[in-house]
């Protein structure tokens, strides 16, 4: 900056900034946006009724000189004009409210500090845009950044109050105030009076701009009039008070001290005088003079990025603020000229928690990397120890970590000694703070810094229980030998208060839980720690037992967070980490220790009659009896019988049983379940004793809990997983002749007694308000309670059947629907058991053989609710075999089927019931044939008759039209119904005429898979062999009934919905696939209505364009079809060959227009000669002229079979994994046929002499590192394959094609193939003889090599 | 054997304690109604917010006998019975049909990376596991491994008929 500062070129550099700061600060969107102008504009409210205040007076000494002048005559004297002028005069100079207001605001409200900040970021975005062009090394460092990083206040603002923000305030204003009135007043002396005020601005003036400036206003003071020169002093005052007050935001981060601060504006007075003139002026506008404010913070961002350079890094400038007082510090570790390390962390972690930085992560993470860096440098010991002794408790908190991780990161190379010392220091610490009552938050963190200690290799620290425990009692830190001088029981522990014992109890939760954790690390580096924890086991349960025994002796209130329930709970869980590091590690030859833990667990069971320790102790005494049942004995288990059935405990299972509210306790059934398990069988002894007796009835007694099951409660869920456990172990684990097994047997039935209502379905009110989850978990309470059935039917037999039949029966008569609904859920999930082998077939009978059931059969007059409904759906799904035994029963049951399909939540399964029971039981079902036919009319026309369900209705129908015995009575049914689906079918054609696509395929989709869902029905019985005969001369399509005689009919009608379709039908793969389905639905029949003449499926292939979806299906009907003549392969020659070039010209338009390319249709067409390949290649190699039409490079002049197997070679260089495939098993097929006569192999021997060269190029070309390692498996079946098979050709081809290979390395030019590599692999290709296993493993390294050794999964 | 039975006895049990909702997994009855381990029925429900969402998918997990999840079969058993001809030859036995999805084979086998020995196979996978994995592969196919032709080149090529395939596949696979 420069050195003459109050010069006039600085003041008009200062209005200019004024200027430009203004505009740039006003282009700022954001600006007005801003709380501060909502605040000024209270102000400016404020200020007008303040200035009405001060008017008052004013006013009122007007008119008191007003009604002076009747009496006065004030014409003469000019004291009045003086005195109201002069109180004029002050109330607008002097006071200056509004702007005093905004002033005063700026300090209690950081809205002026983020006016500042926002516009110094504006101002950086500004000058990046404005400098986009120039290099950005040269540009300025930003502000905004580095300033937002200083922390806003310094400690000593931090602890000031409001109010005291208010009184410095004041007092500095008043101070202000007096001076100017004071020197107001004086320059109204006589005399003396007209040097006062260029005296005072001379002396003013000259601290702060020097002499010269000083002296020239000194002599204009004499000079001109005193109202200017106070206008001018005053004005400058105010613009320096207000330049500082702007310029606050920006002192706020950088600090200086105040001797700095004043070189800082004595350097800069000019332009700062300058900048702030122009604002004072304006500020001074009544009223809203104060709205500027804002924008004057605003432009003071500005105005500071161009007076000085950007802010240096936080370190940096505390460093320099530093230099001076403190001795420069040991700058080791990171980086250089830093505050000392541990000002730093206690500035950082006082940052990491206040709340002005919780919302910003940014800086938070910041913070934390930092703090991190400092705990694991080179002073994190003082650092720790130094935040110990910090008054803040999260300076303690992070004084404790800081001593762990410095401990941790240590780690080997800390030494015994320094181990020793900084344990010393440690457990110092740990006594101080503990027996100052140190929050439980610090003493954890401690006790697991001195596991840290402890776990540390290099410690030998042993019985660190007892010496943290002596330490504690002495006061201050004792080593290991004198603290064992003291008996730990007897001389130590009573010597703790209860505040040490919590803090010892701390240690010993974090020492077991550390060892727990190191249990899943490598043992031999940890084995020793282990080692030193097991020494304290003993001390450990010694200390829970004596905390244990203390509370038993002086039991506490009930009400929570006393120090003595905190130690309590503190105790149970000791006993449960040491639990585990026992259980893990010691042997039960340690008898002693076993009695212990024993014990300490017989406290804890005591502890659950005390009602502020029960359902901790519950918890934890649950997880221990599930895993360390060894830490129970015989008297323990009595106990706790004893407790389960007769304290509190059982007051509070009673509560819940009886629904008392908010007493549903789950730990106490998690407990009473975890008693009854660890019983086993023994629970059920004769005779009983009577506290099992007593609890086996809360255990019934639970079922009677009110509200639903896994929704309102979950005890039921819970009890019944225990019963399910006890009858599934049951047969395996008591003899029948037990004299137990009686006893469980009772109880096992009176388990199913009890739970049936809990099956009970919610009713409608009580489901409208669950959600889909809820809904959901039911169903699943539901089915799981059937498991429980399933479970408990080995043991129950058919007994189990006939409680629910009772039920279901009785319900039904009642009309009781939910109870029924409830039963015959039970008996369908029961089916499993009982449906096959027609052991609870009496029972059944008793149900569907009732009156009661024939009438709901009826239907019609009985209206079943839908939920009943749908369970009777599921159950006669079930019940399959059974209703196939009674098919007298069956045309009632499907009657209530048909009835249901028209149901959108039966309908699945409906459909699905009459299919299989129809399929099953279809002869019997044929008298019913019209009333079916009758109910399908009904059902087609409505919304549930999609194509989930409409299609297995049909098809059950279908076959029960199967067992007609006259074939015109089939013809006349088949009719009523196909006559529909044409009509249909006409629909779908129209609506795809006027364009409604989607409507057309959903229709067409429908009738299509209704007519293939007819063709599987009618199919000749699946248990009648098909005698395929070996020299079939009937030839492909023989005449029959269905296409010469009466049943031509249909079969035309069914040709006729095909084509309406198909031909010129927006078709789909879904439709596609259904009419495929049509098509192959004859190909297993010698004659039947489908069985359809040739052409039909091969102008149905054949019309297809390439590249369709659904490609795939169409192929493997293609594929069915040739399958299906393959008894007389030669009469079908001709639709085969027409098959085979319509193949060969889709591929070669692929092979011709590589854009047209279809993995689908490449995969699909090899797939189908590969198929044809065994019967039909004859025909596939006579085709030895180019397809008609062939024009394109890849067809013209080339016979078709050689198209073909180009293609199939070409297919094999493909990316995707299903296409390759295909044709490796193409190739595999070709190379294993064999030709029926000598003629046909001589044939075949030619092609493969064409061939294999090229296909062991192609698949050597893969093999060495091109194709992916999937492949390796299918290209290595036609490689080991060809080399079995054709040894003599290929042999030679795949030397000639590995020699004529050169595979180098991506870096370099080196080859990684060496000849005797490629020798090498032909040899042990021969050697492997075409072993899989074998030869694969040889093509894989071979592909390793070449792509070079990255690639192996074991690198 | 019987390591693998005492496994097999423990998953059980872990599962009856907690598994994950919607999902079935418990080993079938035998004719006198004891449980049998090496054959499990399971379901596995379609995920919330996916096309898959609202099916619950039943398969089969078979553990052979001795070589615990060395060779596990997925016979998914599901009701679609449309594309009923997998094979050339005509029979009657292979109607089975495998669930439409990419990586399903025809035999029903699952392709799922977890139970392929030589990529991520461990054996401290449970069948929890297994089936989270089955139940995140069918919204989330492996492109990479296809198994079926079918589904496969419907996704690859039609997603809009891929996804009204699912649909209906879903809608014919209600939760029971």
């Amino acid at each position: 900056m420069s050195d003459v500062s109050f010069e006039p070129n600085a003041i008009v550099r200062g209005f200019q900034l004024t200027i430009v700061g203004t505009i740039r600060a006003l282009r700022n969107p954001e600006l007005f946006k801003h709380e501060h102008f909502r605040q000024a504009a209270i102000a400016v409210a404020v200020g007008v009724v303040i200035h009405l205040i001060v008017q008052i007076p004013i006013i009122i000494l007007k008119f008191a000189l007003y009604i002076m002048s009747f009496i006065v005559n004030l014409h003469e004297a000019n004291w009045d004009d003086k005195l109201l002028h002069g109180l004029g005069f002050i109330s607008q100079s002097v006071l200056q409210i509004p702007f005093v207001l905004m002033t005063l605001m700026g300090h209690l409200t950081p809205t002026l500090d983020e006016i500042f900040m926002q516009s110094i970021h504006w101002v950086d975005t500004t000058y990046i845009q404005k400098h986009k062009s120039d290099n950005p090394d040269t540009l300025r460092a930003m502000y905004y950044p580095n300033l937002a990083l200083f922390p806003t206040k310094d400690g000593t603002r931090n602890s000031q109050p409001k109010y005291q923000v208010i009184i410095g305030f004041v007092n500095r204003y008043g101070k202000k105030l007096a001076l100017g009135l004071g020197v107001y007043f004086l320059s109204t002396l006589p005399v003396f009076g007209r040097f006062v005020m260029p005296a005072a601005s001379f002396y003013t003036f000259k601290r702060n701009v020097g002499t010269a400036p000083a002296a020239v206003i000194f002599g204009a003071g004499l000079v001109l009039p005193k109202t200017l020169i106070i206008r001018f002093l005053h004005t400058y005052y105010a613009s320096r008070s207000l330049m500082r007050e702007l310029l606050d935001p920006y002192f706020r981060r950088i600090k200086f001290t105040p001797e700095q601060k004043r070189r800082w504006f004595h350097d800069r007075e000019g332009v700062l005088f300058g900048f702030a003139f122009a604002f004072t002026v304006a500020l001074k506008t009544p009223f809203i003079g104060v709205l500027m404010y804002g924008v004057a913070e605003a432009s003071t961002a500005y105005l500071v990025t161009k007076i000085t350079d950007p802010p240096p890094l936080l370190q940096k400038v505390q460093t320099l603020r530093r230099a001076k007082c403190t001795m420069a510090l040991p700058t080791s570790g990171i980086g250089s000229g830093h505050m000392d390390p541990i000002s730093e962390a206690h500035l950082l972690i006082t940052q990491l928690y206040d709340p002005a930085n919780q919302r910003n992560p940014a800086r938070i993470h910041d913070i934390q990397a930092r703090i991190q860096q400092l705990q694991k440098g080179d002073h994190a010991w003082e650092i720790a120890d130094s935040l110990l002794r910090e008054p803040s408790a999260q300076h303690r908190f992070m004084g404790a970590l800081t001593f762990t991780v410095k401990i941790n990161v240590t780690g080997a190379e800390l030494d015994e000694i320094m181990a020793g010392q900084i344990l010393e220091r440690l457990l110092n610490h740990f006594i101080s703070l503990v027996t100052e009552g140190e929050s439980a938050m610090v003493i954890r963190k401690l006790a697991s810094s001195l596991v840290a200690v402890f776990r540390n290799s290099s410690s030998s620290w042993k019985r660190a229980l007892w010496q943290v425990a002596a330490s504690l009692a002495h006061g201050s830190f004792v080593t290991e030998q004198q603290s064992q001088t003291v008996d730990f029981l007897g001389g130590v522990l009573p010597a703790l208060t209860t505040h040490k014992a919590t803090a010892l109890t701390f240690f010993s939760i974090a020492l077991a839980e550390e060892a727990a954790r190191l249990e899943t690390e490598p043992q031999d580096l940890v084995a020793s720690v282990i080692q030193r924890v097991k020494e304290n086991i003993n001390d450990a349960f010694l200390l829970v037992r004596y905390t244990l025994q203390q509370i038993a002796q002086h039991p506490t209130g009930s009400e929570k967070h006393t120090p003595g329930q905190i130690l309590g709970n503190e105790a149970i869980s000791s006993w449960k980490a040491w639990l585990n590091i026992y259980g893990a590690h010691t042997h039960s030859t340690e008898k002693e220790t076993q009695v212990l833990v024993i014990s300490c667990g017989q406290g804890i069971i005591e502890l659950l009659r005390l009602p502020s320790f029960s359902e901790y102790a519950a918890s934890i005494l649950t997880q221990a009896f599930e895993t360390r049942s060894w830490a129970f004995d015989g008297n323990s288990i009595s106990n706790l019988a004893q407790i389960l059935s007769n304290s509190i405990v059982t007051d509070r299972l009673i509560a819940m049983i009886q629904g008392e509210e908010g007493s549903e306790n789950m730990t106490f059934v998690d407990l009473l379940v975890a008693y009854v398990s660890h019983l086993g069988f023994n629970l059920f002894n004769n005779p009983m004793e009577p506290q099992n007796d007593r609890l086996l009835a809360i255990l019934h007694d639970i079922f009677k809990t009110p509200g639903y099951a896994a929704i309102d409660e979950s005890a039921t869920p819970r009890v019944l997983e225990y019963w399910g456990d006890i009858a599934e172990t049951l047969p395996d684990e008591l003899q029948s002749d037990d004299p137990r097994y009686p006893i469980v047997k009772e109880q096992l039935a009176k388990v199913v007694l009890g739970m049936f209502n809990k099956l009970i379905y919610p009713t409608a009110e009580d489901l409208a308000d669950w959600t889909d989850e809820e809904r959901s978990e039911f169903n699943a309470f539901r089915s799981e309670a059937c498991d429980y059935l399933l479970s408990a039917y080995p043991t129950l037999g058919v007994e189990l059947v006939s409680v629910f039949q009772e039920s279901a029966t009785t319900n039904l008569q009642k009309a009781d629907w939910r109870s029924f609904e409830a039963a015959v859920f039970c008996i369908a999930q029961l089916s499993e058991a009982v449906d096959d082998n027609g052991h609870a077939d009496q029972c059944l009978d008793a149900i569907f053989g009732s009156e009661a059931f024939s009438r709901l059969c009826l239907g019609s007059e009985i209206d079943i609710p839908l939920k009943s409904r749908q369970t009777l759906v599921h159950a006669f799904g079930k019940y399959e075999s059974y209703f196939e035994r009674h098919s007298y029963i069956l045309a009632g049951v499907l009657n209530v089927l048909f009835e249901s399909i028209n149901f959108d939540s039966c309908a699945q399964s409906a459909s699905r019931s009459i299919l299989t029971l129809s399929k099953s039981c279809a002869s019997v079902l044929t008298p019913d044939l019209p009333v079916f036919l009758d109910r399908l009319d009904q059902f087609r026309s409505r919304p549930t008759a999609t194509v989930s369900t409409m299609p297995k209705v049909l098809e059950g129908i279908a076959t029960i039209i199967q067992k007609l015995d006259s074939d015109e009575y089939k013809v006349q049914t088949l009719d009523r119904i196909l006559t529909f689906l044409v009509q249909d079918a006409v629909t779908a054609r129209a609506e795809a005429t006027a364009s409604e696509y989607d409507t057309a395929r959903t229709h067409a989709h429908l009738v299509l898979s209704c007519i293939a869902s007819i063709g599987k029905g009618l199919r000749a019985d699946s248990d009648e062999a098909i005698v395929i005969e070996a020299t079939d001369d009937r030839g492909p399509y023989p005449d029959s009934f269905w296409n010469k005689g009466a049943g031509s009919g249909i079969q035309q009608l069914i040709m006729q919905v095909m084509s309406l379709l198909i031909v010129d039908f927006p078709v789909d793969s879904a439709i596609i696939d259904s009419a495929c389905d049509i098509l192959k639905a004859g190909y297993t029949e010698s004659t039947g209505l489908f069985v359809f003449p040739p052409s039909l499926t091969v102008d149905f292939i054949r019309s297809f364009p390439l590249g369709i979806s659904g490609t795939d299906v169409i192929m493997a009907t293609a594929s069915s079809f040739l399958a299906s003549h393959s008894s007389h392969a030669m009469k079908i020659r001709e639709q085969a060959a027409q098959l085979i070039v319509h193949v060969s010209q889709l591929f070669a338009s692929m092979l011709d227009n590589p854009e047209l390319y279809d993995p689908e249709t490449a995969n699909a067409g090899i797939d189908f000669l590969t198929r044809l390949l065994s019967k039909y290649y004859p025909i596939l190699f006579s085709l030895t002229d180019p397809f008609p039409s062939a024009s394109g490079p890849a067809s013209r002049d080339t016979p078709v079979y050689v198209l073909l197997l180009n293609f199939t070679l070409y297919a094999l260089t493909r990316p995707e994994p299903l296409v390759l495939r295909s044709a490796s098993a193409f190739w595999v097929a070709m190379v294993d046929l064999r030709g029926s006569s000598h003629d046909e192999t001589a044939a075949l021997d030619e092609v493969l002499q064409r061939f294999i060269p090229p296909l062991c190029g192609t698949v050597v070309q893969q093999i060495a590192g091109r194709c992916a390692r999937s492949d390796l498996t299918f290209l290595n079946d036609v490689l080991r394959r060809t080399m079995f098979k054709k040894m003599n050709l290929a042999r030679p081809s795949l030397t000639a094609s590995l020699n004529s290979l050169d595979v180098q390395a991506a870096d370099s030019k080196t080859s990684l193939l060496l000849p005797q590599d490629k020798s090498r692999f032909v040899e042990s290709m021969v050697v492997a003889r075409g072993a899989k296993a074998q030869s694969l493993e040889i093509v894989r390294s071979f592909w390793l090599k070449c792509r070079g050794m990255s690639f192996d999964y074991a690198q | 054997m019987s390591l693998c039975l005492n496994r097999l006895q423990e998953e059980r049990k872990q599962w009856r304690r907690d598994h994950p909702f919607g999902f079935v997994a418990k080993p079938k009855r035998s004719e006198d109604g004891s449980l049998d381990l090496k054959n499990w029925q399971c379901a596995i429900p379609g995920k919330k917010d996916t096309l898959w969402e609202g099916g619950s998918f039943r398969l089969d997990v078979i553990f052979p006998d001795g070589n615990l999840y060395q060779h596990l079969h997925f016979i998914l058993d599901t009701d679609m019975r449309s594309s009923y001809f997998q094979s050339t030859l005509p029979s009657h036995q292979s109607f089975t049909p495998p669930l439409f999805h990419p990586n399903v084979y025809p035999s029903g086998t699952v392709c799922l990376s977890i139970l392929n020995e030589e990529e991520a196979w461990r054996p401290a996978i449970t069948i929890r596991q297994i089936l989270l994995g089955i139940q995140d592969l069918l919204n989330d196919p492996n492109p990479e491994s296809p198994a079926q032709a079918d589904a496969y080149n419907l996704f690859k090529k039609d997603k809009q008929a891929y996804e009204r395939r699912v649909r209906q596949v879903v809608k014919e696979n209600p939760p029971m």
